[in-house]
């Protein structure tokens, strides 16, 4: 019987952690680039923005501050995504199309989603924002099971294997 | 406060586990096929098949007619029904059929409603076969060959119990029947493929699958005692699996099942399920810990056990991701914040890693129109969280469980011999 978790699944987790590791280094510069993307489109200014930091945005007369934290740069979407392109025995072709795709789409919708964030705290009340918070989580969760769906039925299409059934 | 870090660390181990399980499910699926076993025409032993029923008169036609028209030897197959104190045409149908065919007996028990352990029991004494499978009566095998692929798998002696693969019938009847269309998809195509392709016993289901007789015997027949004989079939995979004998899945015996078509049905069965897996969890946890099985098993044993309970701590991560978003009592701090975002993925929309395994499983079929449907699982995931809550009420309070029969429409009927 065939066992798959052997060692030729070594080299995989082996990459993937090596990926991760220097993905995580570029959170901060990720942060910033998501920041100059919201303040350029937007409109909306926030200040230095990296992990751990507080940002303050214009509120009617005053201002509020939010906290900076590394899923801000949608590092761990875009990790989950890769992780789950890269496991899979399918071929390398791909998986470059999969994570060619996938990777700058999902930092793109990141981005939005920390817009709408701000937005509606912004334009409604400030009070929306921890619940927009919690909503935009969830449209990462779909958004994640969206490039999965894609990735399998309209790049990967079939398993290696045949599938033989009564 | 300290308590509350607690909770949510323990939480994210637990959701950790499940999901790192899903994932390597998921994959191995993907890269995988699995073995498949050779049939060998001298090896047809004599099957016992049984069919316990309670007012069935919508679905037993079908399913007679079905399992009727096997291929097996007729001459080493016996099919008996045995009518759980109906009160509906179910003993006339049954009569009626077997009176033309000498393989189906049909047993009449005048007393019933003593759970489907008491009956399946109640014939167990007097049967012929080498190897007994349960159909419940509302499942139609998909194709002639079903009994055979089953029964492939025994002629390895260490093999003690197999299980089929379950495809629901009227997937397209409302968004209920999808929903547990989409269940089956995860739980048949993905995880219990996976556990063949990982070396991991799989589940009996407490149909379309069966047990070696002398197995059956080893573990004292089907529980009757307590409520964990709600889940006779997760009762009798473990005290299989902790007598060291393999359970197999075949993904090609493949057999159609008429499911639940309103929410208050589904309430009710799942109930059922939810109570009795968690009395075998509250039965069997210590026993799996302290067994000699390899560690694979035993951690997978443990999750096995404890899924019912997943819903349960699902909801309370939801409440305490909640809380954790207003800063006074804010108990996730900076240094906790990866395990803070792992807790909202979760604890907001239910696990990431089911979602994952039954858009997988659907690709597996290719089924692309299903995929839709994935976005309304977290309402059946809020209406687990109630039927959770209350299977734990009825486990610690010890209160008597009501039996709710499973209502069944008939379609199955007109499934395709």
């Amino acid at each position: 019987m065939a066992t798959t978790l052997g060692r030729r699944y070594y080299p995989r987790i082996l990459i993937f952690s090596l990926i991760f590791a220097i993905m995580y280094l570029a959170i901060p510069y990720v942060q910033e680039i998501n920041t100059y993307i919201i303040y350029r489109i937007f409109s909306i200014e926030t200040s230095a923005s990296t992990y751990g930091n507080i940002v303050t945005i214009p509120y009617k007369t005053t201002f509020i501050s939010a906290d900076i934290t590394a899923e801000c740069s949608g590092i761990l979407s875009a990790a989950i995504i890769l992780f789950m392109i890269l496991i899979p025995d399918v071929g390398l072709k791909n998986k470059l199309i999969g994570i060619c795709l996938a990777i700058p789409l999902t930092l793109a919708v990141n981005i939005l989603r920390i817009f709408l964030i701000l937005f509606v705290g912004v334009t409604t009340d400030i009070y929306l924002i921890p619940l927009m918070h919690i909503l935009s989580q969830a449209l990462l969760f779909f958004w994640i099971m969206l490039i999965w769906t894609i990735y399998l039925f309209i790049i990967v299409k079939k398993p290696k294997w045949k599938y033989d059934t009564a | 406060m300290i308590l509350l870090e607690s909770t949510a660390l323990v939480l994210l181990i637990v959701f950790l586990i499940y999901t790192i399980r899903h994932f390597v499910f998921v994959f191995s699926s993907i890269s995988n096929k699995v073995e498949d076993v050779d049939f060998d025409p001298n090896y047809s032993p004599f099957v016992s098949i049984l069919i316990p029923c309670h007012n069935e008169e919508a679905v037993i036609g079908g399913t007679l007619r079905g399992l009727l028209a096997q291929d097996y030897p007729k001459n080493k197959l016996e099919i008996i029904v045995i009518n759980d104190a109906s009160i509906d045409a179910t003993g006339v149908i049954c009569d009626e059929i077997s009176k033309n065919t000498p393989q189906v007996k049909v047993v009449h028990r005048s007393k019933g409603g003593n759970g489907k352990s008491a009956a399946l029991n109640s014939v167990l004494r007097s049967i012929m076969g080498e190897i007994v499978l349960c159909f419940d009566a509302d499942y139609v095998p998909c194709s002639s060959d079903l009994i055979r692929r089953l029964i492939r798998h025994f002629k390895d002696p260490k093999v003690g119990a197999v299980q089929g693969n379950v495809v629901v019938f009227n997937k397209n009847e409302n968004i209920i029947t999808r929903m547990v269309y989409l269940e089956r998809v995860g739980g048949y195509e993905i995880e219990l493929r996976a556990r063949g392709l990982l070396n991991i016993p799989a589940q009996y289901g407490g149909t379309v699958g069966g047990f070696r007789r002398n197995v059956l015997e080893e573990i004292g027949f089907w529980s009757t005692i307590g409520l964990a004989s709600l889940t006779e079939d997760t009762e009798s995979t473990f005290k299989a699996i902790l007598k060291g004998y393999k359970i197999k899945y075949d993904v090609t015996a493949e057999c159609y099942e008429e499911a639940v078509s309103s929410i208050k049905r589904y309430y009710h069965q799942r109930k059922r399920w939810a109570t009795g897996h968690q009395a075998c969890f509250f039965k069997y946890w210590k026993i799996v810990l302290k067994s000699k099985m390899p560690i694979a098993t035993k951690i997978d044993s443990i999750i096995v056990l404890g899924f019912y309970f997943v819903p349960l701590f699902s909801f309370l991560a939801l409440i305490l991701t909640a809380v954790n978003q207003f800063e006074p009592i804010r108990i996730m701090q900076n240094t906790l914040v990866w395990w803070g975002i792992l807790l909202w993925m979760f604890g907001t929309v239910g696990n990431l890693a089911p979602v994952t395994s039954i858009l997988t499983g659907l690709w597996l079929k290719k089924d692309f129109k299903s995929c839709i449907f994935v976005i309304f699982l977290p309402f059946m995931y809020l209406v687990n969280v109630i039927i959770s809550i209350n299977a734990l009420y009825i486990n610690l309070t010890k209160k008597e469980f009501v039996w709710v029969k499973t209502k069944k429409e008939g379609y199955i009927s007109t499934a395709p011999d």
